[in-house]
């Protein structure tokens, strides 16, 4: 039972952290899109909201390390949690740079754009305190910083790419041709952003694979649930590139030339909508599996 | 394709280089180790995989038989005073120091440990005191 009460609190953080930093990042690269659908307003949310899932997610994660529910409530674990623990100091900072995000957004109220910099880099730095919470904190040296490193550029790459699939399924929801030009163009201007994003979460979850199973495991990869949970999780990823390309390739170039033909724009819209929802569930997916993955054990020997 | 032959290189090259630390909290040894005969020892060192939270790893001692009067006999009893600290010089090992030497008898270490990425683990492993 601790151990799933776990594996939601992770999961809750990550996707509501993920999102408010790859909303916040779209806020800059697609402002005209992100003043449509009220970008400012859901970040707004997800901060307040990622502050209340870390303050339950230490519960979660207090019981889980003390091995007691009862501990999960108790000041004096919990303080020892915060204080003397590698996760209490990610954990500390994480709640900082939200509380920071959330003062700044209330005090930028009258000029919104003020905030967009100083928020993405809050909720960045909150997000990149989601390594230590995993698999990245255990090397150690230069080899460690490395593995370090690569995490927080897959879990970057990740919250952009998730925030921008939320922002565009918001996006592509809301009708009216006006809409669908800037849509369209959003689109269009993000195709560079996602393969740079695809290519970084390939290359970073390859070097974090290495870091935590030598070579001499992979025969025992089937019988190994990180190996299995991680095979799914990868299944998912394939379906996000997929779907990602056929936005790229096929579906936002129809919603670009359906704009000056009502007859088709319905259809182009209705399949780009449907796209976008399904690439969505598949992140939200992937991030469930990769709370999960954090709790369980790469096979560590050969033979 | 060369980002793809990039990250194998990258891979490959990274796998060679780090080959310490794939493991969670895992007992690598004891002293006195498991199933050993030893002399009153002072202390138990046990050796993880990895570094650990000194606030959240320890171990209890309980005694499963005593030599009373020339005899083993069982006697179940928790040994008191039993403090648990990291190695100031290696946070992957942990030390239960005694107040007092272990008398003759076999006894149970029952110890848990929390790694750095917050994994518990938990185990036990009994020894003799000649």
């Amino acid at each position: 039972m601790l151990e799933a009460l776990q594996i939601a609190g992770r999961l809750v953080q990550y996707a509501l952290i993920l999102v408010l930093f790859g909303a916040s990042a779209f806020s800059l690269y697609a402002s005209a899109a992100a003043t449509l659908v009220s970008v400012r307003r859901l970040t707004g949310g997800l901060a307040i909201a990622s502050l209340a899932a870390c303050l339950i997610g230490l519960l979660a994660q207090t019981g889980a390390m003390s091995g007691s529910v009862t501990d999960a409530v108790n000041p004096d674990m919990l303080w020892t949690i915060v204080s003397a623990t590698h996760y209490g100091a990610a954990w500390t900072v994480r709640v900082i740079a939200l509380v920071l995000a959330i003062v700044t957004l209330g005090l930028t109220a009258t000029r919104p754009k003020m905030a967009s910099w100083p928020v993405l880099i809050l909720s960045g730095g909150a997000a990149l305190t989601l390594a230590w919470g995993g698999h990245g904190v255990e090397g150690e040296g230069a080899a460690g910083l490395v593995h370090l490193s690569a995490d927080m550029a897959h879990i970057a790459a990740a919250g952009l790419w998730v925030g921008a699939l939320v922002c565009f399924s918001l996006l592509a929801l809301r009708s009216g041709v006006d809409h669908l030009k800037v849509t369209a163009s959003a689109l269009a201007g993000f195709a560079g952003q996602g393969s740079v994003i695809a290519g970084v979460l390939v290359l970073t979850g390859l070097i974090n694979t290495a870091f935590m199973t030598p070579p001499s495991a992979i025969p025992q990869f089937l019988g190994n649930a990180w190996a299995q949970v991680l095979a799914v999780k990868l299944v998912l990823f394939a379906g996000m590139l997929s779907l990602a390309a056929a936005n790229r390739f096929v579906l936002t170039p129809r919603l670009t030339r359906s704009l000056s033909d009502p007859a088709r724009e319905a259809e182009a819209v209705r399949r780009l909508r449907l796209s976008l929802l399904l690439e969505t569930a598949l992140a939200f997916g992937a991030l469930g599996l990769v709370a999960w993955l954090g709790t369980l054990h790469p096979p560590s020997h050969g033979g | 394709m060369s980002i793809f032959r990039t990250a194998a290189i990258a891979a490959a090259v990274l796998t060679l280089s780090a080959s310490q630390a794939f493991a969670h909290a895992e007992l690598l040894s004891s002293a006195p180790a498991a199933n050993a005969t030893v002399a009153a020892p002072t202390r138990i060192v046990l050796k993880f995989g990895e570094a650990l939270e000194g606030k959240l790893s320890g171990g209890e001692i309980t005694s499963t038989q005593m030599m009373m009067a020339g005899k083993m006999v069982t006697h179940v009893m928790k040994i008191d005073g039993v403090k648990a600290e990291l190695d100031p010089a290696d946070h992957k090992t942990l030390i239960l120091t005694l107040m007092a030497p272990l008398g003759a008898g076999t006894y149970k270490v029952n110890w848990h440990a929390v790694s750095t990425d917050t994994h518990r683990e938990q185990g036990s492993f009994t020894f003799t005191v000649k």
